[in-house]
């Protein structure tokens, strides 16, 4: 078993406004995960993955980051390399005017030589596909690119751990899924993955979802097991998948009819190969 | 469609050149000709850069169209002089970041806006801010003294809706109205403006974004770098796979998956585009 | 109704990429150039000096493979306020100006007295603008932004031994030039967004009084925003180790991805240029016209 990346144990947060935001969380990354974080607006997903690379520090509770207490004093260098994170607003997280000077503002706080910095810069645009645009002012660039230049940033302090907050719901939808092909070869490549959204055609592609309700730890499991159960769905104020609800609306029609269905292509699937009443002009 | 419906917009060879004449003149437009009929719900859809921003500022009256274009809205000529301010109260454009359009501090004040300015009296202009408030769902009491700055993102692009909604007007422009919001706050907007179509109003709606359109829209107006690809009906999108994708664009989910059963000889009739609908037609070809 | 895309028209702060010398010269010979030139125009206001000043500055922008006249229509939007100033201050001004020591009347008409002094200074205030203007126009748009910042940042470097916040200072340059163009095309977007519902914008230039009501309504917005995405960014920045000069991370100070090293063509233009200013400083007397 292998030891957890992050560990979370009771973390709670309250706002200096009074608001409780999160309550008694406890669980625990592994290297490699790919995990959604889901909830309505306002269930505390913001305020978790501040949590996650001591951004806010969890009062009572404590999170570890490879077994860094991220309340101790001068730990911060240790944890925010090892766990970077990427907002929701790609132009509010720009500093620079060129992008190849943005994606080293994070190695060039660490002090890095400057061979190394040069070397993290390539490395990180050529993952994210930007390594062509690496002079382009960031305001000449579509809001799919900057984001890109975002992760680009993040990726170069070589984290082993990515957090992404809702990083792509201002994209359009080519520049969403580019974003979410980014995220995955990250993953691939041994890096975890925490992916806060509202889409849940994006949740599903992970292995595991926690869902947040009101600051508590509502869910934490798979995807498919979180989806047929309509009564927690409408508890947390989510709807599944398109496909996933047409699964289901076919269930209710037909008991014989798979559950647990995530993908169009599983749906498709299953209705060919079910079985009809009585024979039909059916051609496959 | 007969010549005798209305149009409440009508569009004749128009391009636009942001900044034209300079070296950073940047087109916009290109030659696109349209119509959308009065009572229609018509989306606009395109990648992000397409025009569709453009396009709806154009019907607004904000930006003037050149010598060689047409651009008629509810029968005024958007060229004239006069034109944008005789179509203020009849036309309302929903701008993409909702911060933009509010200008006053208080949630009550900004809401009343547009029917205060057009001289209204006290007592309507309060009752259609009441209204406008109970459309999209504020409470009027708890939210009429809210500080407009203060705001969250979702309840900011609900006070300028309902901005909108107080004018009453007769053509509704949104410009990416469900971007970034959540499930809950997108099934309640797409429900507002079933509703206003309901009312008699026309709608057109901006959208790089298929999800949610099928089940809404009468007609897709397709955009790809200014110019009009295709149009193509709302009620059977589905059968347009192949000419959306060329364009750069992904059928919703739903609607992908009857594209493939059909494909593979199911030939549903879905009566509408949403999951009982299509469960409904798939449960019809299976006992029949 | 103009169309409202001219804000977008900023060459204030643009990049425009070239091959020319002053765009390889390095960032701080920029930098201290245009505080010598600053330094000599502002001490010289006789009409000589000032040509000489104004081909200089054109010069430089040729130089650059840039044409002086673009970046000097940049200030069209601001020519009836010049001229509205330009006037007020020739119909009153009677004192000595520069080598002009004793002013001699040129029209009367009664409370208005028109001098050549006052000439003068209009015609040396409208040259300096024009200098300063292509100055620093030039030199943002001869160097990128972060470039300048670095360069910025070196020349202060001696102060930052002393406590002095040069990082910080070279990323709020950065920062606030970064976002010019972001502002501006959000307060494009507010206008037009403003107007969409409403809001009476007059046009023609003489209008400029009623609507300044209106640009409160423009700019609070602005500044709200402003001051959102100040709060975002300042958390991204934390999260990327970015930790302010009066703490240390650890003893090791920050790196820098560029890396900036005077060669010999910045001796020979760091001279040049200060034996340029230094004598039209030295000899700012030597101009009787």
């Amino acid at each position: 078993m292998t030891a957890p990346f992050i560990a979370v144990r009771h973390a709670s947060y309250t706002y200096p406004g009074g608001r409780l935001a999160l309550h008694d969380i406890t669980l625990d990354l592994g290297p490699g995960e790919f995990v959604a974080l889901v909830g309505r607006n306002g269930c505390g997903k913001s305020t978790f993955c501040r949590l996650l690379n001591g951004l806010l520090l969890p009062n009572p509770g404590v999170v570890t980051v490879a077994g860094i207490d991220t309340r101790s004093p001068g730990s911060e260098l240790m944890v925010r390399s090892a766990v970077a994170m990427v907002f929701q607003v790609p132009d509010n997280q720009i500093v620079a005017t060129v992008v190849e000077q943005d994606v080293a503002f994070g190695p060039e706080n660490l002090g890095l030589p400057q061979e190394q910095l040069w070397r993290r810069v390539r490395d990180a645009l050529e993952l994210v596909g930007l390594w062509e645009q690496r002079e382009r002012p960031p305001h000449l660039l579509s809001e799919g690119e900057k984001q890109r230049v975002a992760i680009a940033g993040a990726l170069a302090m070589q984290p082993r751990c990515l957090v992404l907050d809702e990083a792509t719901s201002m994209l359009d939808p080519a520049a969403r899924k580019r974003v979410l092909e980014v995220a995955h070869l990250v993953n691939s490549q041994g890096t975890t993955v925490v992916w806060a959204t509202h889409d849940m055609a994006e949740a599903r592609q992970a292995q595991r979802i926690i869902a947040l309700d009101h600051g508590r730890l509502a869910y934490d499991g798979s995807p498919a097991a979180l989806f047929t159960d309509t009564a927690l769905m409408a508890r947390l104020g989510l709807l599944p998948p398109p496909a996933a609800q047409l699964a289901a609306a076919l269930a209710a029609r037909r008991p014989s009819f798979p559950r647990g269905l995530l993908y169009p292509e599983q749906v498709v699937q299953a209705v060919l190969e079910a079985p009809v009443a009585s024979p039909g002009p059916l051609a496959s | 469609m007969s010549a005798a419906v209305k149009a409440a917009i009508s569009i004749r060879n128009l391009s636009y050149t942001y900044m034209a004449g300079t070296p950073l003149a940047t087109p916009a437009l290109d030659g696109v000709s349209l119509r959308v009929n009065a009572g229609e719900i018509v989306a606009l859809v395109g990648q992000a850069g397409a025009g569709k921003t453009t396009l709806l500022q154009v019907c607004d009256g904000l930006l003037r169209p050149p010598a060689t274009g047409m651009v008629q809205v509810l029968g005024i000529d958007t060229a004239e002089p006069q034109a944008l301010s005789r179509l203020r109260l009849r036309v309302g454009l929903l701008f993409q970041r909702a911060e933009a359009q509010l200008l006053e501090r208080f949630v009550g004040d900004d809401i009343a806006f547009t029917p205060r300015q057009a001289g209204l009296p006290r007592d309507e202009v309060r009752e259609r801010v009441r209204q406008a408030m109970q459309a999209v769902g504020l409470d009027f009491e708890e939210f009429k003294d809210r500080r407009t700055f203060n705001l969250s993102g979702g309840e900011m692009r609900k006070v300028a809706l309902a901005g909108l909604l107080a004018s009453r007007p007769e053509l509704v422009l949104l410009d990416e109205p469900t971007a970034g919001l959540d499930p809950e706050s997108r099934t309640s907007l797409l429900e507002v403006v079933r509703r206003l179509r309901d009312q008699g109003a026309t709608i057109v709606i901006a959208s790089s974004s298929m999800e949610d359109l099928p089940g809404l829209a009468d007609r897709l107006i397709i955009l790809n770098h200014g110019r009009v690809a295709a149009e193509v009906p709302g009620a059977d999108v589905w059968r347009y796979g192949p000419l959306l994708r060329a364009q750069g664009l992904d059928l919703p989910e739903l609607c992908s998956i009857v594209e493939h059963l059909a494909d593979r000889g199911l030939d549903l009739q879905p009566r509408s585009l949403d999951p009982d609908g299509i469960a409904e037609a798939i449960c019809r070809i299976w006992t029949s | 109704m103009q169309d409202l895309d001219f804000l977008r028209h900023i060459t204030l702060g643009q990049y425009f990429p070239r091959r020319s010398v002053v765009h390889a010269l390095d960032p701080r010979v920029k930098l201290l150039g245009v505080a010598l030139l600053a330094a000599a125009i502002s001490f010289n206001a006789s009409y000589a000096a000032n040509a000489i000043l104004l081909a200089a500055c054109f010069a430089i922008a040729l130089l650059s493979l840039i044409s002086p006249l673009y970046i000097l229509s940049g200030l069209r939007p601001a020519i009836p306020f010049i001229v509205f100033f330009a006037l007020i201050q020739v119909a009153f001004f009677t004192g000595p100006y520069g080598p002009t020591l004793h002013p001699r009347q040129l029209l009367h008409l009664g409370a208005l007295v028109v001098t050549d002094s006052g000439v003068r200074l209009v015609l040396i205030s409208v040259a300096r603008l024009l200098e300063l203007w292509l100055l620093t126009s030039l030199l943002t748009n001869t160097t990128p932004i972060s470039t300048l910042a670095g360069g910025l940042e070196s020349l202060l470097r001696p102060l930052s031994a002393l406590g002095f916040p040069s990082h910080d200072l070279a990323l709020v340059f950065t920062l606030a030039l970064r976002f010019l163009p972001v502002f501006a095309l959000e307060l494009e977007d507010t206008m037009k967004a403003q107007i969409s519902r409403g809001v009476q914008w007059n046009s023609g230039r003489l209008a400029f009084v009623a609507n300044s009501r209106r640009i409160a309504a423009l700019l609070v917005p602005l500044f709200v925003d402003a001051l959102r995405r100040a709060e975002g960014l300042a958390t991204a920045m934390e999260a990327r180790c970015y930790v302010s000069r009066r703490r240390s991370i650890g003893g090791k100070g920050h790196t820098s991805l560029l890396y900036l090293r005077f060669q010999a063509r910045d001796w020979v233009a760091l001279a040049a240029l200060s034996a340029f200013a230094g004598a039209l400083i030295l000899c700012r007397n030597a101009f009787p016209w």
